[in-house]
């Protein structure tokens, strides 16, 4: 009776400590798996992080106005009348029209000499390899001192820190602002209320319209009273 | 001749000559007096040293020119002239500012494509000139 009470004992002994065991590798093994995933997410995130910098370090823009297009190669002329060569893959190259800060696709046939072009791509010696090509707007941002103002056809002509002297149109959807001198807050004005002497910002597209002049997108007025202060 | 007379020729000559060095005396006196005058009356010029305006240049950390983004809105960081007045224009936004501090951050919409972003500083001091920054941005999503 008492052997059998030993062996029921000892029997009940082996299975628990075998479970304990068992128990015990399972966690150990587990907590071993976790950590080594969670290394390799580590290193997972390491690398495409470091990817994203190669890729944000080797993709560059450029932009310029079209003067050349062939079947693989597109010439520009960039704001320093510099050329550079745009080299075009049929396979990856994609081509876009940037319209209301909007983008559609559009296909090679749709450029034309003369469009301003963003190519995204990476620059070589032999020029840029492009990944995509947006048509969109040149603009003209600049500022200067208003030397005359034309009332009847609605210009100001600017003389710009560069002493070049540029007609400006105003036009019904010219966006006019002054600067509040006292609060420097901007606030709607009108044409009536610029004079000769002040300091004017203004964003034209860069073309010139059948004036001759540039019509200005919108204008910042600084009075001339705001450097008296 | 009379011994009175030899005495009163020699005290003659004796009080002449006293007369005399005491009048050069006081003569040289004056002058020297007078030239003490006229040194003192010289102002003296000092030289102050000139005055240097100290302008700070504008300059601008972030972001960099012709960077590739892929978000709409980036924050233009730098710093310029502390109290000039700061007009950042582009085709996106106006914005004009003083420049409370020497450092100044903003945060600047972006449009789809080229961003031409103008930066330029009008110095509390009118006789100082404008200094201007121009900045291309390009917020092409999905390419990088």
């Amino acid at each position: 009776m008492k052997i059998k009470k030993i062996f029921i004992f000892l029997s009940i002994f082996v299975i628990f400590f075998g479970i304990l065991i068992n128990f015990v590798s399972f966690a150990q093994e587990k907590t071993a798996t976790s950590s080594s995933e969670k290394e390799v997410e580590i290193l997972k995130e390491k690398i495409a992080s470091k990817v994203a910098q190669l890729r944000q370090e080797s993709n560059q823009a450029f932009a310029g106005r079209i003067i050349n297009i062939s079947e693989d190669q597109i010439e520009i002329k960039n704001r320093n009348e510099k050329k550079i060569f745009v080299k075009l893959d049929s396979a990856l190259t994609k081509y876009y029209k940037i319209k209301n800060n909007k983008k559609e696709e559009i296909s090679f046939s749709d450029l034309k000499k003369n469009d301003y072009i963003v190519v995204s791509g990476v620059n070589t010696d032999r020029g840029i390899n492009a990944n995509s090509i947006f048509v969109d707007e040149k603009y003209l941002v600049d500022f200067g001192r208003i030397i005359e103002i034309n009332k009847d056809n609605y210009w100001l002509k600017i003389t710009t820190v560069t002493n070049e002297d540029i007609i400006v149109d105003i036009e019904t959807f010219t966006k006019q602002w002054i600067v509040n001198i006292k609060d420097l807050q901007l606030e709607r004005t009108g044409f009536s209320k610029i004079k000769e002497g002040d300091m004017v910002h203004f964003v034209t597209k860069d073309e010139k319209n059948e004036n001759s002049h540039y019509s200005a997108q919108k204008i910042v007025i600084i009075p001339q009273e705001y450097f008296l202060k | 001749m009379k011994k009175e007379s030899l005495i009163a020729i020699f005290l003659g000559l004796i009080f002449g000559l006293f007369g005399a060095i005491l009048i050069i005396n006081t003569f040289s006196h004056s002058d020297s007096e007078k030239g003490k005058n006229l040194i003192s009356e010289k102002k003296e010029i000092t030289l102050s040293p000139v005055k240097t305006i100290d302008l700070e240049p504008l300059i601008i950390n972030n972001p960099k020119n012709n960077i590739v983004v892929n978000t709409d809105q980036i924050s233009i960081e730098g710093s310029a002239d502390k109290n000039s007045l700061i007009v950042i224009q582009s085709p996106a936004k106006d914005t004009v500012f003083q420049n409370k501090d020497k450092k100044f951050k903003v945060d600047f919409p972006l449009v789809l494509g080229e961003n031409v972003i103008k930066i330029v500083v009008y110095s509390k001091n009118i006789n100082l000139k404008n200094q201007e920054k121009t900045l291309f941005v390009y917020y092409l999503p999905n390419e990088i």
